[in-house]
C-alpha cells in the first residue's frame, strides 16, 4: 500500500498541480492552452522516452542536445539543397541513430563509461553541426516543413503531440513484451548477472543507444519545424531537462527501474510548472528554483523509499 | 499472538505517519509559495508583455527599466520575461505562446531570431493581440511598430572610428556575437563593408563568434590575440564581445598597444573607457527601445497609429566625452528607480 503511494507520487504531484492551476489561472484550462503545453513539452517528452530506455538499462546520454541539432542540421540542409519534405525528415532521424550507435561503439568496444563517452560526442556533434553550418542558422524551407511542428491533426490535435502518444506507446509495448525491454532492465538491475545469464550486452547497448538516437534525432525535426530554421545552437542543456523528466517519473539513475508514463508525467510536471508560472506572472528565475526543487524532491523520495526497503 | 500482531501495526502506523509529513510538507510549502506569489497579480489594467531575447546583459535591464516606465507613465502593468540566454530560441516561442493563452493586451518583443520568431508573432496578431518589435528585426509585417538602433549605421560609425584612431591602416579582428541575430549581423555588416569601401588599407584579420555569451567571447578573443601578434585593433558588435575583447587585451597586458571599439555599456565596459583599455563605445538607447515599445502598444490599443519605423539613434562615445551629463544619462540610467520595486 505505502509502496503503491509512492509509485503514485508523480501522478498525484501532476494532478495536484493541473487542479491548482485550474484554480488559479482562468486562462489555464483552455484548449488553447492545453494543445501549447503539450506542444511545447512533446520535443523533450520524445527524447526522454529513448532516455527511458537507455536509463533503465543502466547507462546515460548526455549527447542528446547536440544530437538533436545535428539532426535538425541534416534535415533541413537536405531540405534546402531540394530534397523532398519527408525523404529529409527520414534522413535527418537516421542521422540521429548514427550518433547513438558511435556512442555504443565507444562504450561497448573502447569501455568508456556512458557518462564520459557521451560528454566526450556532446561535443563533437556540436563541433561538427557548427562546422557544417559555419554557425549560421539554415532557412529557405519549404512552406509546408512547419505543419510537423507547428500543425493540428483535426484541428486542434498537435501533430508532435500525435508523434509522442505513438512513440510512447511502442515504446511501453517493447518494455512490457520484447526481449529488448526485458533485458535491458536486467542490465540496468546488475550487468554482471545479466553477462552471466547470456545477454549478448554488446548488441543490446548498441540497439538501446542507437533508439535514443533516432528519437532524438526525429525530435531535433519537430524542434527544427517548429523554429522553420535549422539552428546549429538548438538544444543547448536538453539533456539535463530530460534526464530531469526521467528522474521525475521515477527513473533511477542506478539503473533498473523507469517507465514510459513516469517519464510522460515527470515531463509534463515540469512543462506545467513553466507554463503556470508564465500564465500567474511568476518570475523566471522562481521558475528554475521550484523546478530544481521538484527534482531533489523526487530522487530524495525515491532514495528514501530503497533505504527502507533495504 | 495477539501481541505480535499489534507491535507490526504499530510500527506500520509510524511508517506512514512519517512519509505523511513529509508528503504533506513539501506539497504545503509548493502551495503556499505559489499562492504568495500570485497574490499580488490581480488587477484590471492592461498588461502589456514585454519578451527580451536574454536576461544576462546590463542592457536588457537597461529595457526592462524604460518599459516600467512607459507602464508608470500611461497606467498600464508590464509583464517581463525572457529567455535567460539569448540561444534559447523555442524557449522564447514558448513564453510569448503563453503570454497569448494569457490574453495579455499586447506584446513587446525582441526576436531572438529573424524566422523562428515569424509564426508565433504572425499568430498573435490573428489572435488580435497588437505586437511591437525592438531591437532585432523579424521577417514579417504583422507588426505595430519596429522600435530599434539603426544597427548598420552603428557599425558604420564604429569603422569610422577604427580608421580614425588606427590612422587608416592596420590590422583588424572582429568578436562576433551570433549567427542568425538581425541586428548584431548588421552592426557587423556595416563595420565589414565600410572598412572594405572607404579603408582599404584597414585589414580584418580574424572573426569568430563569442555566442552572445561573456566567457566564450573572452576565449575567442584570447585565441584571436594569439593567432595574430600584429593585431592593431578589435570591434566587440555588442556587450559580451566588448566585454570578452577588453578583459582578453587587459590579461595581455596589451592595453593601448590594441584598440577596441566596442558596443553598448555596462559598468565595467565604462570603466574599461575610463582606464583607456576601450578606446570608445558606440552607445544605443534601451532605455528608450523599452519604453517606445510599450508606449506604441498603448497608442494602438487607445485607437491611435504609432509610427511603424522608430530609430532610438546611436552615440559615439569617448573617454573625453564621459562627462558630458547627456552621455552620463545613456551610461547611466536611473534602473533602481524603475527596477527597485520589483
Amino acid at each position: 500500500m505505502r509502496d503503491l503511494l509512492k509509485k503514485l507520487l508523480p501522478f498525484l504531484s501532476f494532478a495536484f498541480l493541473f487542479v491548482l492551476l485550474s484554480i488559479l489561472s482562468p486562462y489555464f484550462l483552455t484548449i488553447d492552452n492545453l494543445s501549447s503545453v503539450a506542444r511545447q513539452t512533446a520535443v523533450i517528452n520524445i527524447i526522454a522516452i529513448g532516455m527511458t530506455l537507455v536509463i533503465i538499462s543502466g547507462g546515460i546520454d548526455l549527447s542528446i542536445g547536440s544530437v538533436l541539432a545535428f539532426s535538425g542540421v541534416c534535415g533541413t540542409l537536405l531540405m534546402a539543397k531540394g530534397l523532398g519534405i519527408i525523404p529529409s525528415t527520414f534522413l535527418g532521424t537516421l542521422s540521429g541513430i548514427a550518433w547513438g550507435l558511435i556512442n555504443g561503439v565507444i562504450i561497448t568496444q573502447f569501455k568508456v563509461p556512458p557518462f564520459i563517452a557521451t560528454l566526450g560526442s556532446m561535443g563533437m556533434a556540436r563541433g561538427l553541426t557548427l562546422l557544417i553550418t559555419d554557425g549560421i542558422p539554415v532557412t529557405a524551407l519549404p512552406k509546408n516543413f512547419g505543419r510537423l511542428g507547428d500543425g493540428n491533426l483535426f484541428g486542434i490535435i498537435p501533430v508532435p503531440v500525435v508523434v509522442l502518444l505513438g512513440v510512447g506507446l511502442m515504446m511501453s509495448y517493447v518494455l512490457h513484451y520484447t526481449r529488448l525491454g526485458r533485458y535491458a532492465y536486467a542490465m540496468g538491475g546488475s550487468r554482471q548477472a545479466a553477462y552471466l545469464s547470456g545477454i549478448a550486452l554488446t548488441a543490446y547497448t548498441l540497439v538501446i543507444y542507437s533508439i535514443l538516437g533516432a528519437l532524438t534525432g526525429l525530435a531535433g525535426m519537430i524542434e527544427a519545424s517548429r523554429l522553420v530554421t535549422g539552428q546549429p545552437t538548438a538544444g543547448e542543456g536538453y539533456e539535463l531537462r530530460v534526464i530531469a523528466a526521467v528522474v521525475i517519473g521515477g527513473g533511477s539513475l542506478n539503473g533498473g527501474a523507469g517507465t514510459v508514463l513516469g517519464t510522460t508525467v515527470g515531463a509534463f510536471i515540469m512543462s506545467l510548472l513553466n507554463n503556470g508560472c508564465n500564465l500567474l506572472g511568476i518570475s523566471p528565475f522562481v521558475q528554475q528554483i521550484l523546478i530544481g526543487a521538484i527534482i531533489i524532491l523526487a530522487v530524495a523520495a525515491d532514495e528514501f523509499r530503497r533505504r527502507r526497503m533495504e | 499472538m495477539d501481541k505480535t500482531f499489534h507491535l507490526r501495526s504499530s510500527n506500520h502506523e509510524k511508517h506512514r505517519s512519517r512519509t505523511g509529513i513529509f508528503e504533506s510538507k513539501s506539497l504545503c510549502l509548493l502551495l503556499f509559495l505559489l499562492l504568495w506569489l500570485t497574490a499580488c497579480h490581480r488587477s484590471k489594467q492592461k498588461v502589456i508583455a514585454v519578451v527580451p531575447k536574454g536576461q544576462g546583459h546590463i542592457f536588457w535591464q537597461t529595457v526592462h527599466a524604460g518599459a516600467n516606465a512607459a507602464g508608470e507613465k500611461f497606467g498600464v502593468k508590464v509583464l517581463w520575461n525572457g529567455p535567460a540566454s539569448e540561444i534559447e530560441i523555442s524557449k522564447q516561442i514558448n513564453i510569448l505562446e503563453d503570454f497569448i493563452n494569457r490574453r495579455v493586451d499586447g506584446i513587446v518583443v525582441a526576436p531572438s531570431d529573424q524566422k523562428a520568431l515569424v509564426p508565433v508573432i504572425e499568430s498573435a496578431v490573428r489572435k488580435g493581440i497588437p505586437v511591437t518589435i525592438f531591437d532585432s528585426g523579424a521577417e514579417t509585417e504583422s507588426y505595430v511598430s519596429f522600435v530599434s538602433t539603426d544597427n548598420y549605421l552603428g557599425g558604420v560609425k564604429a569603422a569610422h572610428r577604427m580608421a580614425e584612431i588606427l590612422n587608416k591602416k592596420g590590422n583588424v579582428a572582429i568578436v562576433g556575437v551570433m549567427p542568425g541575430s538581425a541586428s548584431t549581423t548588421q552592426r557587423e555588416n556595416g563595420f565589414k563593408e565600410t572598412l572594405a569601401k572607404d579603408y582599404p588599407q584597414l585589414k580584418i584579420v580574424a572573426f569568430q563568434y563569442g555566442m552572445s555569451d561573456r566567457a566564450r567571447s573572452l576565449a575567442v578573443s584570447e585565441d584571436i590575440l594569439t593567432a595574430n601578434p600584429n593585431l592593431d585593433g578589435i570591434f566587440g558588435p555588442n556587450e559580451s564581445s566588448s566585454i570578452g575583447a577588453a578583459q582578453a587585451v587587459k590579461g595581455r597586458s596589451l592595453t593601448g598597444k590594441v584598440k577596441i571599439v566596442g558596443f553598448d555599456s555596462s559598468p565595467s565596459l565604462t570603466v574599461d573607457l575610463q582606464e583607456g583599455v576601450i578606446d570608445s563605445l558606440i552607445v544605443q538607447n534601451p532605455f528608450a527601445m523599452g519604453f517606445d515599445g510599450v508606449r506604441t502598444i498603448c497608442e494602438k490599443l487607445d485607437g491611435k497609429n504609432p509610427q511603424r519605423r522608430i530609430d532610438t539613434g546611436v552615440t559615439v562615445v569617448t573617454k573625453s566625452s564621459l562627462s558630458d551629463p547627456k552621455i552620463q544619462e545613456l551610461i547611466k540610467p536611473s534602473l533602481e528607480k524603475y527596477l527597485g520595486s520589483q
